[in-house]
């Protein structure tokens, strides 16, 4: 009764029942994270490019948000919050990994490397089945310095400056990365499986 | 989904609109996973809290033992007339 009394709230209030819960009543936050889960998931998976990782970080970004809930103003929304936990959660396990995306990819030398490049084969190797399934495939594909600045803007809706200042580099290496990105995306999205069905 | 071609809405071609809020398929087991770790570092914390008072408890009960032991020995000083 009281579970599909949850249901009916928006995120605002069950962030205010969740607050407000006695200890060990979890009930309201598991509906937020119920309904904020696939998105975190998928941002992490395409944050540090792995499926098994992003699992454990989606799990990380969640336990912090219950344990720091109380402390949660409600100045922004629940998933705008959730966002900011998420990003720097996974940008900290990419340096802690050393993958940091700070390959410059307007220099001669990386801009011709395979780092970035579409790799004209693998696309035609896809058998997506779905369309979340041939999105997953194409992001899965592309390098770090293109996707997780094109995931930042595109996905999670960052503008780019704060794009910029998330991943530590200039406004118009924000700007030229996700051009590029969107590109490569297009790209490979173009010669998918999925792609050819259009 | 497709991407029909359209004059008046370019923008519905470009596969990217489809990023915005993308979210993969739901996980049943996602919540009750997170759930078990929650309640697991609740117990734990738990578990340090108790062992923090009864750390503190001990504490107490070691002092007051010393102490009184203190008194008795001062008393039975006071007690004693020869010394």
């Amino acid at each position: 009764m009281i579970q599909r009394a949850l249901l009916d709230l928006d995120d605002a209030a069950l962030v205010r029942t969740a607050q407000e819960a006695r200890p060990g009543d979890g009930r309201a936050f598991s509906e937020l994270v119920r309904r904020h889960e696939g998105h975190v998931r998928a941002n992490c998976r395409y944050i540090v490019g792995s499926e098994v990782e992003a699992e454990d970080l989606a799990q990380d970004v969640f336990l912090k948000a219950y344990f720091n809930i109380a402390s949660f103003q409600r100045r922004s929304q629940f998933g705008t919050w959730v966002r900011r936990i998420k990003v720097n959660h996974c940008l900290n396990h990419l340096d802690a990994r050393g993958r940091r995306v700070l390959m410059d990819v307007e220099a001669p030398s990386v801009s011709s490397s395979a780092a970035v490049q579409v790799d004209p084969v693998a696309p035609r190797s896809l058998e997506v089945a779905d369309h979340k399934r041939a999105v997953d495939a194409v992001l899965i594909q592309m390098n770090d310095t293109l996707r997780v600045p094109l995931v930042l803007r595109d996905m999670d809706g960052l503008s780019y400056e704060e794009v910029a200042e998330t991943l530590g580099i200039s406004l118009s290496a924000a700007k030229m990365r996700i051009k590029r990105g969107r590109e490569a995306f297009r790209e490979l999205w173009a010669v998918s499986d999925h792609g050819d069905l259009q | 989904m497709r991407y029909e071609a359209s004059r008046e809405h370019p923008e519905a071609d470009d596969p990217i609109t489809d990023l915005a809020g993308f979210a993969l398929e739901p996980d049943a087991g996602f919540v009750e996973r997170l759930e078990r770790s929650i309640h697991r570092r609740e117990t734990s914390a738990g578990l340090v809290e108790l062992s923090s008072v009864g750390f503190m408890l001990m504490t107490k009960e070691f002092l007051s033992m010393v102490l009184s032991l203190l008194g008795s020995g001062s008393q039975s000083d006071e007690g004693d007339p020869h010394v």
